[in-house]
């Protein structure tokens, strides 16, 4: 590792955790818009059902936003995804 | 390494050690936090320890509430039980809001223990900072970083999996706190992969409501109101005798089981409308789910009761329940408690080494000084925070107004101090604060003792504790730090 | 703690064969080299005790708090054979 890919990776890490926090916020919000809406169970269940799967979308795009090859695309993708999502809900 | 690596490296290493300086901290005061009634009986020696029946405490409970609080809408009886040996009486017009008294276990006398936030300081602080719900995004964001580190780690030492039982604590510094953080975070594997999930979970009610908007219209009262049923009537201000709590006690039992039963709230007692709630204690279950039955309190009918619930309702409280360790007894808290210590000390190992790495880079650049004090001041920092807090408690007299934020003020006005230590003495921080944190340990546990500590078998607990961490503490600064160029 | 400490011991116990039925710790324990045939017997051995730990564990705590407990006490099982392994390697 030479001096100046780590200047790179230090300065890529808030750029990086930013994208993953507002990507990782949106996806993981409509996709509990999405289950709220097509899950066939009564409110509750979906509820209880769905508190227990928050941390798994904002895991996955944190992971996704030091996987993917630049900043910008850490943030398209899981917005990209969130907004498909939320399509899925307006189709219902 | 691949990009991908590199990548994973640096989340893992920069945004683990980042996101470790709130971390330590929170895993500490978590670990505390499952002694949380032992560690409030030791902040308050005026509290009394003796076995009593539980009839005979509601009996005594009932008493004391007819002569002081008669008039009052809402009584609530705390049972004693093995780790809080007293009762609680509870009363007012608000059954949010109560005024609160304790009584012995088997005189029924008040005991005027001292006002202090007692071991729910640390719960308090671990779940939230004590910054309310901005603070639960805090703690949930961390809890995230965590989870990744944690992922990212077993991603790159995947390798390290067919080694792990290996640990060279004389292979030289770099080597020693590569192994030790490694034997600790694959030893602790399970348990930081559960605590950390689940606190998130808990946390995610707080910042992440799209379901209760999706469903509830953003409203978590109307969430709760829906699974949790509700037995309610309005007074009917005819006054009508109350049948004895006793009586209603038993007739709890025979729903919940005997010695089930953890509290009771009354609803209007002396009028004709009256009822008696009793809910059960959740120490024997993983979901924590507080089966209850309601009657009323002139007659004995039954009036509700819910010891069913919804089937998803189960599951999602088995994730609060793992995380707040009510169940499993002694075993399982003492098993909690080395576990979260043993993730703190993960942590700790993986921020010396990555400072060691950079300062063998970078040398004792301004950034490096920054970095090692911020170290500093999470991990021995935050114990002897900890410990102030406890000699507050104690320096503190009992009757002083606003006790309880002065020991508090007393938390973080040390935890500001060692911040400051560490960024002047710089290296030698660490060692002096672990030499000090040791001391303090020692130095509480013999006060305490000299001072009846040994009559209660918390007080004997919390001493105990303070000891062996204060030997552990010194020979680890012995160990690591006493050259100044462990880290 | 009768039954936390025979899990314990148990589970100790099928560390260290599943440790020792690796090359590198046989070999630093034992100061010979291990045929393959051992190496499995060990690791055999290590997995039968697990299973009696575990089954222990659901005996005595339950079916749900029982897994629990044993999952908190094989964290330290894994510590205490490292220890073991690390002091004998000096």
């Amino acid at each position: 590792m030479t001096r100046k890919s780590d200047k790179t990776v230090r300065f890529d890490l808030p750029l990086r955790l930013g994208a993953a926090a507002l990507g990782g916020y949106a996806l993981c919000w409509s996709l509990f818009v999405l289950l709220c809406a097509w899950l066939p169970f009564s409110k509750a269940t979906v509820w209880y059902f769905t508190g227990q799967l928050a941390p798994l979308p904002l895991l996955g795009v944190l992971l996704w936003a030091f996987a993917a090859h630049g900043a910008w695309r850490a943030l398209l993708w899981p917005l990209a995804l969130a907004a498909g999502l939320y399509l899925l809900v307006l189709i219902r | 390494m691949s990009p991908l690596g590199k990548a994973l490296m640096g989340l893992h290493a920069w945004g683990g050690m980042i996101f470790s300086w709130l971390l330590i901290p929170v895993f500490i005061t978590g670990s505390i936090a499952v002694f949380e009634p032992e560690v409030s009986q030791w902040m308050q020696p005026e509290l009394t320890a003796h076995p009593t029946r539980p009839s005979d405490a509601v009996a005594l409970a009932e008493t004391h509430l007819n002569e002081h609080a008669s008039d009052q809408p809402f009584w609530r009886i705390r049972l004693p039980s093995e780790r809080e040996p007293h009762i609680g009486v509870a009363w007012g017009k608000n059954p949010r809001q109560l005024h609160e008294a304790t009584l012995d276990a088997v005189s029924g006398e008040p005991l005027h223990e001292r006002a202090t936030e007692g071991g729910h300081f640390f719960t308090h602080f671990h779940a939230d900072l004590l910054l309310g719900a901005p603070g639960r995004w805090i703690v949930g964001a961390a809890g995230i970083v965590m989870l990744a580190a944690l992922v990212s780690g077993i991603l790159i030492h995947h390798r390290f999996f067919a080694e792990f039982f290996t640990l060279r604590p004389h292979a030289g510094k770099r080597r020693a706190w590569l192994d030790l953080h490694n034997l600790s975070g694959v030893a602790s594997l399970p348990f930081l992969l559960m605590i950390t999930y689940t606190g998130c979970v808990i946390l995610a009610e707080t910042f992440m409501p799209a379901a209760t908007h999706a469903l509830y219209d953003g409203n978590p009262r109307a969430n709760r109101a829906e699974v949790v049923k509700s037995f309610e009537r309005k007074p009917s201000g005819v006054p009508a005798g109350m049948l004895p709590l006793t009586t209603h006690l038993a007739a709890a039992e025979a729903i919940l089981g005997e010695g089930k039963v953890s509290s009771l709230l009354v609803r209007h007692p002396g009028d004709r409308n009256g009822l008696v709630q009793a809910y059960r204690h959740v120490d024997d279950r993983l979901a924590a789910v507080s089966d209850h039955v309601t009657f009323d309190a002139a007659n004995g009918t039954l009036f509700g009761q819910q010891t069913e619930w919804n089937p998803m309702t189960y599951a999602y409280r088995a994730q609060v329940g793992l995380h707040t360790a009510h169940f499993g007894g002694l075993p399982l808290r003492w098993l909690y408690f080395l576990s979260g210590l043993l993730g703190a000390l993960m942590m700790a190992a993986g921020t010396a080494l990555l400072l060691r790495k950079r300062r063998q880079r970078a040398g004792e650049d301004r950034p490096q000084r920054l970095l090692d004090a911020l170290g500093a001041a999470s991990i021995p920092g935050s114990v002897l925070a900890s410990l102030a807090y406890l000699a507050a408690n104690r320096l503190i007299p009992a009757e002083t107004g606003g006790r309880e934020t002065l020991e508090i003020a007393a938390f973080f006005s040390v935890w500001a101090i060692t911040l400051i230590h560490a960024l002047l003495r710089r290296r030698r921080a660490w060692h002096e604060q672990f030499v000090a944190a040791s001391a303090a340990c020692v130095l509480l546990a013999l006060a305490d003792t000299y001072s009846g500590g040994l009559v209660d078998a918390a007080r004997r607990g919390v001493d105990l504790t303070l000891l062996a961490t204060g030997a552990l503490l010194f020979a680890s600064s012995r160990r690591f730090f006493r050259t100044g160029d462990a880290t | 703690m009768m039954p936390l400490l025979v899990t314990g011991l148990l589970t100790l116990v099928a560390m260290g064969c599943l440790a020792l039925g690796m090359e590198r710790h046989f070999h630093a324990w034992l100061g010979r080299a291990a045929t393959p045939r051992q190496r499995k017997d060990l690791r055999l051995a290590g997995w039968f005790l697990l299973a009696g730990a575990i089954a222990l564990s659901i005996r005595h705590w339950g079916a749900s708090i029982g897994p629990v407990i044993w999952l908190g006490v094989l964290t330290f099982a894994i510590l205490g054979v490292a220890l073991i392994l690390a002091v004998r390697g000096r």
